[in-house]
């Protein structure tokens, strides 16, 4: 599976698109987590706990869009985007979309 | 000993905000050495931002989506003195500050794991930030920074 933010890939062609594919996943620490982390927020600097679980988000949201493409035949997402969301305190919500397209590499 | 509650209620947030104001510089210092050594590092790097790619890159090696994450906290020193900047508005630098360094570790963490593919050059470059601190203790902010991009080896001609 081709996966790019993109439009287009050069020395690619676009055969068909496919449609829009989405995953999204929201994640929320443990309570002792969030502790760390608040004491964390007195002294600044990075917070690990959630460094480690918007990665985990990430890929969780990849995979399901992945999945979708999958689904529908296609072999390549093109134009993926990320965004994050505050859906409350110390949770995030990681959604990736973009469009699923079968592409075949041009004859050069 | 009338005074001794008092006097506990305002040293308890001050002695909070004084380990605030140490911790936090020399971590922030700290921080913005190793990400100038680390940029340095990615110095022979093609970053665009534009979508198209401007280098060509070799057919048998595909492109692909590289990623980075971020999660910067403020210190609690910090919060205090934008607690005031909130009261007179104006730029509030500490937090501006704050965002910046949070947005170029997750570009140096994105080209780690571009570099880890092989790759050298990375185009159409995105960022995504948000707060996730909540609702209830609002000054104190936990920056989330996701940077995406697409990553290929470029190859000189």
């Amino acid at each position: 599976m081709l996966v790019v933010n993109t439009e287009s890939i050069p020395g690619y062609q676009v055969l068909e698109i496919r449609g829009m594919v989405q995953g999204s996943s929201v994640r929320a620490k443990h309570a002792g987590r969030d502790l760390a982390a608040g004491l964390k927020n007195l002294i600044g600097g990075e917070l690990k706990g959630y460094t480690e679980l918007l990665t985990e988000s990430r890929r969780q949201a990849m995979e399901r869009m992945l999945a979708q493409a999958e689904q529908l035949g296609a072999n390549a997402v093109l134009n993926v985007r990320f965004t994050t969301s505050a859906i409350t305190n110390g949770a995030a919500e990681m959604f990736a979309y973009g469009t699923a397209a079968t592409v075949s590499r041009s004859p050069s | 000993m009338d005074w001794l509650p008092l006097a506990l209620t305002i040293a308890g947030p001050l002695f909070l905000i004084a380990i605030g104001f140490v911790f936090g510089r020399q971590r922030r210092q700290a921080h913005l050495l190793s990400l100038a050594a680390r940029e340095r590092e990615f110095g022979e790097f093609l970053v665009f931002q534009e979508e198209v790619f401007s280098h060509p890159f070799p057919s048998s090696e595909p492109p692909r989506l590289v990623t980075g994450e971020f999660v910067l906290g403020s210190d609690r020193f910090m919060s205090f003195v934008s607690s005031l900047r909130n009261l007179f508005g104006g730029e509030m630098r500490s937090y501006q500050a704050l965002v910046d360094r949070a947005r170029r570790e997750a570009l140096v963490r994105l080209l780690a794991d571009a570099k880890r593919a092989g790759f050298n050059a990375i185009c159409n470059l995105r960022y995504s930030t948000v707060n996730i601190s909540g609702f209830v203790k609002q000054l104190d902010v936990m920056i989330v920074v996701t940077a995406s991009a697409t990553g290929y080896r470029s190859v000189s001609e």
